[in-house]
């Protein structure tokens, strides 16, 4: 863990955009004026409303599409045409993982573990190290019962989490996940965000793309808002203090944090916002160990108004 | 909903449940039991027979030993009747339909019924000159056997897919040396066909749930089109990014064998119950064929 820091302090950028755009054939324009850095052990999010362009700009990082316009560098190394279709570009993808945004796509094999055999067996591994790795990635992500399973026959949810192991038995470097808790019931999204946290603290540096507002805070150190062009950059405390961005670019803040606004008009005056549950068990925690052992929540004279402003300050219909 | 319509929806929730959901490939039936590679041996020898016995008699030989399977293999006869042999002699019936008048035939049958006597020769393009219009012995005879030979390839057919696992079939194909690239193909048709034919299958009805009142015809069919085309940008966008999420787990374009099974865990290594199977098999098709040469 201690090394997964140090990597961090160093800022090694590992994928970079400058300038970028991508148009599809149609004329479709997806990405506009790009720049963009993800350093070495970093948890990045990037968050935007439907068809800002995140699908486009996570398809660019992982080398699988050049842009139209500007210079995408993928471990120092700018792309091409050229480099594109070259052999070396199988060693840059073996180190980049990207887990697409449907899961139909990932899994193209006759059963889930076909599909997480895919991976192993172009890095010519030996059929016994290939199991090995099979056998860790279904434990990892606590699917062993659903190996002999066909894509086909699974339910949203599992087909989700087949599709990450089918990545994470590649064992890459950077981990780009499109979409990695959508059709997740509650109690795999929080095994998902776990995992991927421990992936985190191994070293692997995490970019998420997600409209999940609630799950940003706990897979992000660092957030881009997309909307065809970078809206903003910072930390999530940062982004979701910028309500009136937010909502121009269709977003919203996490629910925790719109609670404590909530209570907040009752009385409780919080040491900081937080963002995530985690945060909020923290700050509740703190309040109470200092506060003699209770919160205080009441009805002043300005509740009901403050609750009307605050209504109105995350209301997206006016 | 439309007729048509009806039995789009029924015949994808027929193959979602015997055919893609395997129930009937997880019943402990004999069939079940072999060993799907000598299984697939043995199945391919009674089909290449049905394809080559010329008499009508000795093909019902071979129908009823696939029914003597599936009453053996644990499959609902009532299902199996009429997915089975009611659909494909229908099919199959409406295009041998024509061979039976003596005017689509090559050579001079013996009359069984005549329609209509011209009394005269008529010439007509393509076909042979004619001047009476009859049903031939002959023509019914090639016509039954047309039938029912089809029925029992497909019912043969039907009944391995039902009692085998999607990727011991695919294993069993590479054994016997199919190029692994059409085994390829062949099993990315199966992964997505379904998919896509679910999708047709909502979109029908999320269509029907927003109409209200009687379509007209031509309205029906831009719609109709419409779904088409929505279908094909779905199979072409989808198409892609398979192919982008198998370059991004390493894949060089290259079909390996292992590729398409690593493990295959079904294939216990022959037991005795599957070669005794495919001798019994061998000497059923070996003796039918054999006799009818003679005769
Ligand atoms: N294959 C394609 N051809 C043409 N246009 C496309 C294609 N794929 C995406 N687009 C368009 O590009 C834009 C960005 O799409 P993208 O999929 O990157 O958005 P997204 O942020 O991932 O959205 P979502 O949250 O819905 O997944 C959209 O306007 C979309 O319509
Ligand atoms: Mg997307």
């Amino acid at each position: 863990m201690k090394k997964a820091s140090n990597l961090w302090k160093e800022k090694t950028a590992l994928l970079e955009l400058k300038g970028v755009c991508y148009s599809y054939p149609d004329g479709t324009e997806a990405l506009n004026n790009i720049d963009l850095t993800i350093y070495r052990g970093e948890k990045v999010a990037v968050i935007g409303p439907n068809g800002a362009g995140k699908t486009t700009l996570l398809k660019i990082l992982d080398g699988l599409v050049l842009p139209t316009k500007g210079v995408a560098k993928i471990f120092g190394m700018p792309l091409n045409k050229k480099i594109l279709n070259s052999k070396k570009m199988y060693n840059v993808r073996k180190r980049l993982g990207f887990v697409f945004q449907d899961p139909d796509v990932e899994l193209f094999s006759a059963t889930v573990w076909d599909d997480i055999a895919f991976g192993p067996l172009h890095l010519n591994l030996s059929h016994k190290e290939i199991d090995k790795r099979v056998e860790e990635t279904l434990k990892l992500l606590n699917i062993e019962n659903l190996k002999d399973k066909h894509p086909y026959n699974l339910s949203g949810g599992e087909k989700r989490k087949a599709a990450i192991a089918a990545v994470l038995s590649v064992d890459p470097e950077v981990l780009l996940l499109d979409e990695p808790t959508a059709d997740l019931d509650p109690r795999s999204k929080a095994e998902v965000i776990d995992i991927i946290n421990e992936l985190n603290k191994t070293g692997k540096t995490i970019v998420t793309a997600t409209q999940d507002m609630d799950i940003v805070p706990e897979l992000a150190d660092r957030v881009y808002v997309l909307n065809k062009e970078l809206m903003a950059e910072g930390t999530p405390k940062e982004i979701f203090s910028d309500i009136e961005m937010l909502k121009r670019n269709n977003l919203e803040v996490p629910e925790v944090m719109k609670l404590f606004e909530v209570l907040k008009c009752f009385g409780y005056d919080y040491t900081r916002l937080p963002l995530s549950i985690n945060e909020a068990i923290k700050v509740l925690t703190e309040t109470i160990e200092t506060e003699g052992g209770h919160i205080h929540l009441h009805i002043h004279e300005h509740t009901h108004e403050e609750i009307k402003k605050l209504k109105g300050k995350y209301n997206h219909h006016s | 909903m439309s007729f048509t319509e009806r039995t789009l929806y029924e015949i994808i929730n027929w193959v979602r449940d015997s055919v893609f959901s395997e129930i009937y490939a997880d019943k402990k039936g004999f069939l079940q039991s072999l060993n799907p590679r000598i299984k697939f041996i043995a199945f391919l020898c009674l089909l290449v027979s049905v394809v080559c016995v010329r008499s009508l008699q000795v093909i019902l030989f071979f129908l009823l030993f696939s029914l003597l399977l599936v009453y053996f293999s644990k499959i609902p006869f009532k299902f199996y009747l009429t997915r089975v042999l009611i659909f494909i002699p229908i099919f199959t019936g409406i295009v041998a339909f024509p061979s039976i008048f003596n005017i689509f035939q090559q050579n001079k049958g013996r009359p069984l019924i005549v329609l209509y006597n011209f009394g005269y020769t008529v010439n007509f393009p393509f076909l042979k000159p004619f001047s009476t219009i009859e049903i031939t012995e002959e023509g019914v005879y090639w016509a039954l056997t047309f039938v029912l030979r089809v029925t029992v390839s497909v019912s043969l057919t039907v009944l391995l897919i039902l009692t085998t696992k999607w990727p011991s079939l695919l294993s069993s194909l590479s054994s016997i040396r199919t190029p692994e690239t059409f085994i390829f193909i062949l099993h990315m048709t199966y992964r997505y066909i379904f998919l896509l034919a679910t999708l047709v299958s909502n979109m029908l009805f999320s269509r029907k749930s927003r109409i209200v009142g009687k379509e007209t015809a031509i309205k029906s069919w831009k719609l109709n089109a419409n779904i088409i085309g929505a279908l094909f940008l779905k199979s072409h966008d989808m198409s892609e990014n398979i192919y982008l999420a198998m370059l991004s787990r390493g894949f060089n374009g290259q079909v390996s064998r292992s590729m398409i099974n690593v493990k295959e865990r079904q294939m216990k290594e022959g037991n005795i119950k599957s070669y005794l199977f495919l001798i019994a098999t061998v000497i059923f098709c070996a003796t039918i064929l054999l006799k009818e040469a003679l005769m």
